[in-house]
């Protein structure tokens, strides 16, 4: 694909060559600078993201912030979630150390109760690549066939690791209503607007490069001796003569060398990852026609398990003006990521979907750990992704009317093929097989006009529309126990002429043809939208925008098919207004705006209404839609029931704040406050069992987030000082409140969870525990019944934890259950200061959380290993990092863990700790080498070093509280994310 | 091509013609109301959906076998045991409250009632098609309805049987979904029995391709190595649904007719041998594999899991729970087994074919139901079927292709078998007095698995049909069904009969499903939980 790619761009570039010689001026308007105001290569290591935010006010009447690449001169993070990470308004979460995986952004906090990995999808903002909304990620429709959704099937990468940060020129987090408003009912959820860097004619090669090393976490080990250690204290006190005689096998033997000999398998686990960055970029051209074309790749190799991300770039820009009234501008970015994935046991018995006996760990011992991981050397697991943003845009002028219009498709694709040895799963062997992509097709339309009447009213007229069609597909296919670990066939080689017999093995080839299981979906909706705005601007004093559209989606019910919705946003210049002659306000301004965005709905199967689907399925067989080989319709019965009469979902959100500017900006403060209301929004609930249904899907539930974003930014000394020291501080405060349920409900319990209107949607269920009794003299009893305090159905006993009965009634069940702690964050942020003298500069980055609680899963089932031992189930599944010391045991009680009302249950907050932490991000240092290297013709010459993941600050007593998904769970699967010690350089010709 | 299309796309767009063509994409992941219920196509895929949601009702977390085998009276008279699961061990204690997510899902009866909706759709919605697709005949919703009525009787009986009192519903509602209270049981049972004689004369007791019931129908759907409803299935479900209400005398007149009927000469003309024969004890295997020979003809109902259809699975089989190494190579332990000591206290006799200890060498006599009985946990092997050869002779370790590192098992849910009726009639006539036919149906039923004829002077008869019983049945899903109606023929227990008054021999009602609809009211043998 990168042949084509480059090709086109070579075509291009001798078109635009030979057709620049026939005209003569310069291209200086060209449209992808329109709003470009901030350069990332400026020479400062980090321009103030306040700085730009003022700049960019003063010189526009609407009211944005700016977020800008950490460092533009340094290090880039490789994912767009880490770049965001501390911006204003976004809370990143980065549940996993292992490059490449998918990460998530909440912006002003999440608009629905998310219990999913599908949920977390519709919470996700959208990315607008200079104008055009992306397909940040798979569509989910793939977990309608697995059982768990720890990944989704394919390569499931993080495709916004996929966009080059050389390349950027600007992040924007949009907050004001009209804009936002202006890229659609996709921005429901926020706008993340991204500018790439712009063409030049300028002819100038710029180079930067890198090289770092990951190191890898100190860990304490632990083998058979320490776990039979740990698990002595509780069959002295507890275990009876028959409980004794049954612990699990490994542990049986002392002399077993396996579990009790040394443990040192994080020899084989825990690596130096080296990383790698290399971007070259070229700008030029003539003055009607120049471009910018960079390639760049990135290897970046994970600390645990062998995984990594390799990252491949290429990208090109050209912007002509082939008449004086016609700009015509092109850009394709494309990339391929390739990912080497880690080797959970957890993350492969759910791709081969079948457990095997859990009963015994893996060995904590290199040299049996090293069988193991020598069986990999069979296998493969190749995974694969390409994306490909492309616009075509032509801009026309015409005196005081202008016509844009833009084709731009975005496609990414994903490969996924596996081959796990019989020797790793009883001599069964397995394959699979993944190719899915997603498609955008974009195609908008809009005309303006501007009117400037006595250089006192500006306005402009605008008027658009837009077309976007979406297409998803997948193919995936597995099949076991094939003949022999030396045919690695693909699965989806020619599914109609399988070379197989049915049944016996013996003469056959490759993989019985009934043991290979196809499976393919596909989905495709379309967006008609059309709006109109009209900006008005008074003497720099006032400006209003008022911003129309009407949205329709094919995805909505036909009844409620379009969407009206307004915007409105002002701004007042304070400043111009009152304070003219104050020369300590050099900034200040009031700005406010309102406005409604549809959500607009992902799955298809909700525009049908009543349906019939394909799904016999049961527990355990997700995919089962035939039976005695026919295919079935029937009922969504598993899936959950639509009705008809499901309404748009919307966003009501009111914002407001104030900047300002002091002392020549050399203190800039900006705030703002928000509420968001997301209404009639969709909640799947448990309902209609007497029809036979799991669940239904019903509108009305709503959804408030507010919150308060401030920002603070100071030059501590005099611009003559020769030492510059600028400290940023960025502080989010978010809460979110259920405000109601569908069917007028007060609550509701979803799986382990409670809804309940006034409350978080974020917060934990959990029983309160107050300690242990001791003796059985110490349970109360019922006066009324006699009857000892009962969790459940089971009497409480001696060894039993204390959980509160919040109710009195003597039995501990759900009613007991308190609603407490957040799993995000309420106030979040990052601290910042750059340090400059002379040719030195020095960045420090903090990034911190606070009144954010995490559920230490993984210490609850450290404990729980009586039923952990007993449960034959994904979630008792033992990984190598089984034998590494994590937490804090002293924190917990010694408990009966045989005891049948399970003392270390998850669901208690004896767990539950809080995560608040403070990280040093990343210390990076810095120097021009430009002046003295004078007789060179460098533009710029700049040596950096920097440090990421420096320390932590943190009580939690498990490790990074970053490395905790959605749920707010810990279940210790994260790996951790390293410190890294990078050396860099970057240099214009 | 596709530039143009792009093109006209723009230029539509910009004029906006084309909306109501933009917005309007045909699914394909699903059927609108309006593309359903239009050809005969649609009538297939509905029926076998509704075949494929029963087999789902049974099979979702094996609970056909979790209801029948593995549940007791307080711990006593169920043959299986849980290994170390929690879960299952609470359930073979009868503790049906623990909060273990394996028996809230139990307690749940919505599988079941999907069953019900599902017929109750198919009912109202079907005989459109008849207008819409000449292919489609009334004989064809004539038999198809049939099945959709039976389905739902089925459904009824095991919601009665499992959960006593249950709402009654039959219509769809659709989207006007109301609450209905508990309805009794003995109304229920009375529809159940009116259903299913009603459909009895629509379906056949056989299906040829060549048919040669006239009523039979031409589609194809049921003519694979699965074989639809006949009369001898209907017949024998209603035997067991007469059996439980203690009516024996209903229950003989079905059963019996089943017995006469099983090898009637249109079953063995033409086409495939059909007859449901008695199983020898090699045979029983066989059986249970549903897909070649002619074994699984025997089967009076049931669901089949088939391999060549992709349906076999990890889950939802008897096997998922019950087998192990070194039969399968993934599992070190069974998640249940029946204990030695009960093994043998059930299988005393020397020279049963289905198992006893050999006094001479003190060994089995082979695994045709437990295997590497030398260990502390022997395996239960009577159901076993995985992978293997075409056609198998017995599974085994040896077999081709069986060498249990693929664990899709493939055995069929058998919900009667001719050896179910013979038993039944035994019972049916010991309780209405005729001893002589039933010592000779018993007897039969012995002689058949290498036994001598009863002797009296080991036990009463009505005590040797049960434990007959039980040893045919062991891993069939009767055993509690077995013991409830033992107990009420015995009628000797006060603390059983209380339960009985209870509901303490019924399920108790999820949680999640008495949240949702606040008319149901738990029985009060469970309601203190």
């Amino acid at each position: 694909m990168m042949r084509i790619i480059l090709s086109f761009l070579w075509l291009y570039l001798i078109a635009f060559q030979s057709f620049s010689k026939s005209y003569g001026y310069a291209v200086n308007d060209s449209f992808f600078s329109a709003k470009g105001l901030i350069h990332s290569d400026s020479t400062s290591t980090r321009d103030s993201l306040i700085a730009a935010a003022v700049a960019k006010r003063s010189a526009d009447y609407k009211w944005n912030l700016y977020v800008k690449p950490a460092q533009g001169n340094s290090f880039q993070w490789i994912s767009l979630q880490q770049t965001l990470k501390g911006a204003s308004g976004v809370h990143v979460m980065e549940p996993s150390g292992e490059p490449g995986t998918i990460q998530s952004m909440l912006v002003r906090g999440a608009s629905i109760p998310v219990f999913s990995a599908k949920d977390l999808l519709l919470t996700q903002p959208l990315i607008v690549l200079n104008g055009v909304p992306l397909i940040s990620q798979d569509h989910p429709f793939a977990y309608d066939i697995q059982q768990y959704d720890f990944n989704r099937i394919g390569p499931s990468s993080n495709l916004l690791a996929g966009i080059d940060p050389e390349d950027i020129a600007s992040i924007e987090v949009v907050k004001d209503m009209v804009e936002a408003a202006r890229y659609g009912v996709r921005a429901a959820n926020g706008v993340i607007k991204i500018t790439t860097k712009e063409p030049s004619i300028n002819k100038r090669i710029s180079v930067s490069t890198y090289t770092g090393l990951a190191t890898s976490p100190g860990v304490t080990t632990m083998n058979g001796a320490s776990e039979n250690a740990f698990r002595k204290v509780f069959y002295d006190r507890y275990a009876t003569a028959q409980q004794r005689l049954n612990i699990p096998g490994y542990l049986r033997d002392s002399l077993y060398s396996i579990y009790y000999g040394p443990s040192n398998w994080t020899d084989l686990y825990y690596k130096n990852g080296p990383e790698f960055g290399l971007n070259a970029t070229l700008t030029g051209g003539f003055p009607n026609a120049n471009f910018r074309a960079s390639v760049g790749t990135v290897r970046n190799n994970g600390i645990a398990d062998n995984t990594g991300l390799s990252r491949y770039n290429a990208s090109f820009a050209l912007v002509t003006k082939p008449t004086k009234w016609m700009t015509i501008g092109t850009s394709i970015n494309a990339s391929q990521l390739v990912r080497n994935r880690n080797r959970n046991f957890r993350d492969r018995y759910a791709e081969v979907r079948y457990l095997p006996d859990l009963t015994n760990p893996i060995s904590p011992n290199k040299d049996y750990y090293s069988n193991f991981l020598d069986q990999y050397d069979k296998s493969f697991d190749k995974n694969k992704s390409n994306i490909l943003n492309g616009a075509v845009d032509m801009r026309l002028a015409f005196g005081k009317f202008g016509f844009l219009t833009r084709l731009a498709a975005n496609y990414s694709d994903g490969y996924r093929d596996v081959f796990y040895p019989g020797t790793l799963m009883e001599t069964n062997n397995y394959v699979s097989n993944y190719f899915g992509f997603n498609q955008r097709i974009l195609i908008e339309n809009v005309a303006d006009y501007k009117l400037d009447w006595k250089d006192k009213h500006h306005l402009k007229l605008e008027a658009g529309q837009s077309v976007q069609l979406d297409s998803y597909r997948y193919n995936y296919s597995y099949a076991y126990d094939g003949s022999s670990d030396f045919i690695k066939v693909n699965a989806l080689n020619d599914p109609l002429n399988p070379s197989v017999n049915i049944f016996g093995n013996a003469n056959t080839v490759g993989f019985l043809n009934t043991l290979i299981v196809r499976l393919i979906d596909q989905t495709k909706n379309n967006l008609l939208s059309y709006h109109t705005k009209a900006d008005y601007q008074y003497k720099k004093k006032y400006s209003v925008s008022l911003l129309l559209r009407a949205d329709g989606s094919s995805n909505a019910q036909v009844t409620n098919q379009w969407l009206f919705a307004p915007a409105i946003s002002g701004s007042w210049n304070l400043k111009e207004e009152f304070l003219k002659e104050a020369e300590a306000f050099s900034e200040l301004r009031l700005n406010a705006s309102a406005g409604r965005l549809g959500n607009v709905l992902q799955d298809d199967r909700f525009a049908a209404g009543p349906q019939y689907v394909v799904d016999v399925t049961y527990t355990g067989e997700p995919r089962l839609g035939n039976y005695n080989g026919a295919a079935t319709l029937e009922r969504p019965y598993s899936r959950g029931w639509v009705g008809y009469g499901i309404p748009w979902a919307y966003t009501d959100q009111i914002t407001g704040g104030l900047s300002a500017g002091l002392f020549n900006n050399r203190l800039l403060a900006a705030v703002d406050l928000y509420s968001r209301i997301n209404k009639n929004q969709m909640l799947e609930v448990p309902a209609y069992a007497e029809y036979g249904y799991a669940t239904a899907f019903k509108p009305g539930m709503e959804v408030q987030n507010s919150g308060v974003e401030l920002q603070l930014r100071a030059d501590v000394l005099a611009k003559t000082s020769r030492l510059k020291w600028s400290p940023a501080l960025n502080l989010n405060y978010n809460r979110n409140k259920l405000k109601a349920l569908p069917d007028g409900l007060d609550k509701i319990i979803i799986g382990n969870r409670l809804l309940k209107v006034g409350e978080s949607i974020d917060q934990f269920w959990l029983y309160e525990n107050e300690g242990i009794f001791n003796a059985n003299s110490e349970i109360p009893v019922n006066p009324s019944t006699n009857e000892p305090l009962r969790f459940q159905n089971e009497a409480l006993q001696a060894g039993d934890p204390r959980w509160r009965d919040a109710n009195g009634d003597y039995i501990i069940d759900d009613n007991d259950k308190v609603l407490t702690g957040h799993s995000m964050p309420v106030v979040f942020g990052s601290f910042s200061n750059n340090l400059g003298y002379k040719k030195w500069t020095l960045a420090v980055d903090m990034y911190y959380n606070m009144g954010r609680k995490i559920l230490n899963q993984e210490m609850a089932s450290r404990f729980d290993f009586i039923n952990m031992q007993s449960a034959n189930n994904i979630n008792a599944v033992k990984e190598i990092t089984y034998w590494e010391k994590r937490g804090d045991y002293n924190r917990y009680p010694i408990y009966n863990p045989w005891s049948p009302v399970s003392p270390y249950r998850a669901d208690q907050d004896l767990f539950l700790e809080d995560a608040s932490f403070l990280k040093m991000r990343s210390i990076t240092i810095s120097y021009d080498l430009k002046s003295s290297l004078k007789k060179a013709k460098f533009n710029k010459m700049i040596i950096w070093g920097s440090v990421r993941n420096v320390f932590t600050i943190s009580q939690y007593s498990g490790r990074d509280p970053e490395l905790v998904d959605y749920t707010g769970f810990d279940t210790g699967y994260g790996q951790a994310i390293p410190r890294t010690y990078t050396l860099g350089i970057k240099m214009d010709l | 091509m596709r530039l143009l299309n792009i093109l006209f796309i723009v230029f539509f767009s910009l004029s906006g013609i084309s909306c109501k063509k933009l917005l309007d994409v045909d699914p394909t992941r699903l059927l609108g109301e309006e593309s359903m219920w239009n050809t005969q196509t649609d009538a297939k895929a509905a029926m076998l959906g509704l075949l494929g949601l029963s087999k789902a009702a049974f099979c979702d977390n094996e609970r056909y076998w979790l209801y029948g085998d593995l549940r007791t009276i307080d711990g006593k008279g169920g043959d299986f045991r849980s290994t170390q699961r929690l879960d299952l061990k609470a359930i073979s204690q009868n503790k049906l409250t623990a909060s273990y997510p394996l028996i809230e899902s139990l307690r749940n009866w919505r599988r079941f009632y999907a069953v019900v909706n599902a017929a109750n759709v198919f009912l109202e919605n079907a005989p459109k098609i008849i207008e819409r697709d000449p292919h489609y005949l009334p004989v064809d919703f004539r038999i198809e309805a049939a099945h959709a009525r039976f389905l739902r009787a089925l459904a009824y009986f095991n919601l009665v049987r499992i959960w006593g009192d249950v709402p009654l519903i039959l219509s769809s509602n659709d989207g006007q979904f109301g609450n209905k209270p508990r309805e009794s049981k003995e109304k229920i049972l009375a529809f159940i029995e009116e259903e299913i004689k009603a459909i009895i004369p629509d379906v056949p007791v056989v299906y040829k391709d060549n048919n040669i019931e006239p009523e039979v129908p031409r589609a194809s759907w049921h003519m694979g190595e699965w074989q639809a409803l006949k009369k001898h299935g209907a017949y024998a479900i209603l035997a067991q649904v007469y059996a439980w209400q203690g009516k024996y005398a209903d229950a003989a007149i079905c059963a019996k007719w089943v017995l006469d009927n099983r090898t009637l000469q249109a079953l063995t003309t033409g086409g495939p041998s059909q007859p449901m024969n008695f199983l020898s004890a090699d045979q029983v295997r066989q059986m249970f594999r549903g897909e070649f020979g002619s074994n699984q003809y025997s089967i009076l109902f049931g669901f089949p899991h088939n391999f060549v259809n992709g349906e076999a699975s990890n889950s939802g089989c008897l096997e998922t729970l019950t087998l192990a190494a070194p039969y399968i190579l993934r599992k070190s332990l069974p998640d249940i087994y029946v204990p030695k000591d009960t093994i043998l206290s059930v299988f005393k006799e020397i020279g049963d074919q289905r198992f006893y200890i050999d006094p001479v060498t003190a060994l089995p006599n082979g695994d045709r139901y437990f295997g590497v009985f030398d260990r502390p946990i022997p395996v239960f092997t009577k159901v076993f079927i995985i992978k293997d050869s075409n056609p198998p002779p017995l599974n085994s370790l040896t077999g081709v292709g069986s060498d249990g590192s693929i664990t899709l098992f493939g055995s069929s849910i058998v919900l009667s078998r001719p050896e179910d009726m013979r038993l039944l009639l035994a019972e049916a006539y010991t309780v209405l007095g005729d001893t002589d036919a039933a010592f000779t149906l018993l007897n039969d039923a012995r002689a058949a698995r290498g036994l001598p004829a009863f002797n009296l002077a080991n036990g009463s008869l009505i005590d040797a049909i049960f434990t007959e019983r039980r040893k045919e049945f062991m891993g069939e899903g009767h055993r509690w069904y077995d013991m409830v109606r033992y107990k009420k023929i015995k009628n000797n227990d006060p603390a059983f009969n209380a339960m009985i008054q209870d509901g303490g021999i019924y399920w108790p009602i999820a949680k999640e499903v008495i949240s949702q609809n606040p008319l149901l009211v738990q029985y009060p043998h469970w309601s203190n939980n």
